[in-house]
């Protein structure tokens, strides 16, 4: 006889027990398997998202627009005019240099119709900053964003660059922007790219 | 057949556990986790003439969803349970939405907070990766939160936790 097969009725109906009792755990384990594996997977599709201001074929925000730094909502509406959007991260450490930094690029992309350059705040210091200054910058600013927005903006102001979008909000590349990059070469740079 | 069973439960067991470890140490890595302190949030809802909102109770039940999200829709019979022992202990839920096509979450009548947008700052210090996610919080510090649906053994925990919370507080 095999060491498998139960010697009495009471070990067969022990063994079918525990049978049944290991394939209840090991379902419930399978369904509990399943949901962690679908979190992993869409942690990940999400970090990717996150990411998106890498060149891409679908869009890379849903909207531009948002909240004022002084709560006005700011409807910013892709128009058939529109050719494309520079949009970047305003902080509130250099607000000041900043904003005269997107002043002159928006100077120098004057002659070029439908490209629109949006700052966003970075945080409630620079919120603070812009209603004390009461700046009026050519351009348009937002103070609080949708939370997807505000994750791909961070993670491309990590890495120290404005986004391009095009009149569908597909992202065609960051531009790095800084002391070494002046607003011309910046302002060149997007003319080329829309 | 018994021992096939036995090995095929533990080997399951054993990726769950795996998985359940991954989803701890993500929590982890990403700062979401007991004890750790959540920045205050102050954010426009819908009706962004209201004003901002702000989490102001010293109990907040935060929630991450969308309504693509289909976990989310499966766990608002639970929500509801939860509602009266919420009130009873002074805790307010307050809905946080990724995006703007993700509003309105309830229906525009319903009294629970949605927020929808954020200043950066904010979002740089709380990440949030899955839809739904739960942060349940107690003058500012997390107490539990869930990334991911709420099952039976996390809805039994965060009833727990409520229930755990003083009564005498505003």
């Amino acid at each position: 006889m095999s060491r498998d097969v139960p010697d009495t009725p009471a070990g067969l109906i022990l063994e079918l027990g525990l049978t049944v009792a290991l394939g209840l755990a090991a379902w419930s384990g399978s369904r509990a398997l399943g949901s962690n594996w679908q979190s992993v997977t869409r942690r990940h599709d999400q970090q990717v998202a996150a990411d998106s201001y890498l060149p891409s074929t679908m869009p890379a925000i849903a909207s531009l627009g948002g909240v004022s730094p002084e709560g006005q909502a700011v409807l910013l509406e892709p128009s058939p005019n529109l050719v494309g959007s520079v949009i970047f991260v305003l902080h509130g450490a250099a607000l000041q240099h900043d904003l005269e930094y997107w002043e002159v690029v928006h100077r120098r992309l004057a002659s070029r119709n439908g490209v629109q350059l949006v700052g966003y705040c970075d945080g409630r210091a620079c919120i603070a900053g812009l209603r004390a200054m009461h700046p009026s910058p050519p351009f348009t600013i937002v103070g609080y964003t949708e939370y997807h927005t505000a994750k791909m903006l961070l993670q491309a102001d990590a890495d120290h660059l404005a986004v391009v979008l095009d009149g569908e909000l597909r992202s065609l590349g960051g531009l790095r922007w800084s002391a070494s990059n002046p607003p011309d070469l910046i302002a060149a740079e997007i003319s080329r790219m829309l | 057949m018994v021992r096939a069973a036995l090995a095929g439960a533990a080997m399951i067991e054993i990726a769950v556990l795996a998985g359940g470890a991954l989803n701890n140490w993500r929590a982890r890595r990403y700062g979401l986790e007991a004890g750790a302190e959540l920045p205050g949030l102050t954010g426009y809802g819908l009706d962004i003439a209201a004003g901002p909102r702000q989490l102001r109770a010293a109990c907040t039940a935060l929630r991450l969803v969308s309504r693509r999200c289909g976990f989310c829709g499966q766990e608002e019979p639970d929500w509801r349970r939860l509602a009266p022992m919420m009130n009873a202990k002074h805790c307010e839920l307050v809905l946080l939405l990724p995006g703007l096509n993700a509003a309105p979450y309830y229906p525009r009548a319903s009294r629970i907070p949605e927020i929808v947008w954020v200043p950066l700052d904010w979002a740089r210090t709380v990440n949030l990766l899955v839809s739904p996610t739960t942060i349940l919080t107690y003058k500012g510090r997390i107490r539990w939160v869930r990334q991911g649906g709420l099952g039976p053994v996390p809805f039994s925990i965060l009833t727990s936790e409520i229930e755990t919370l003083p009564n005498d507080y505003r």
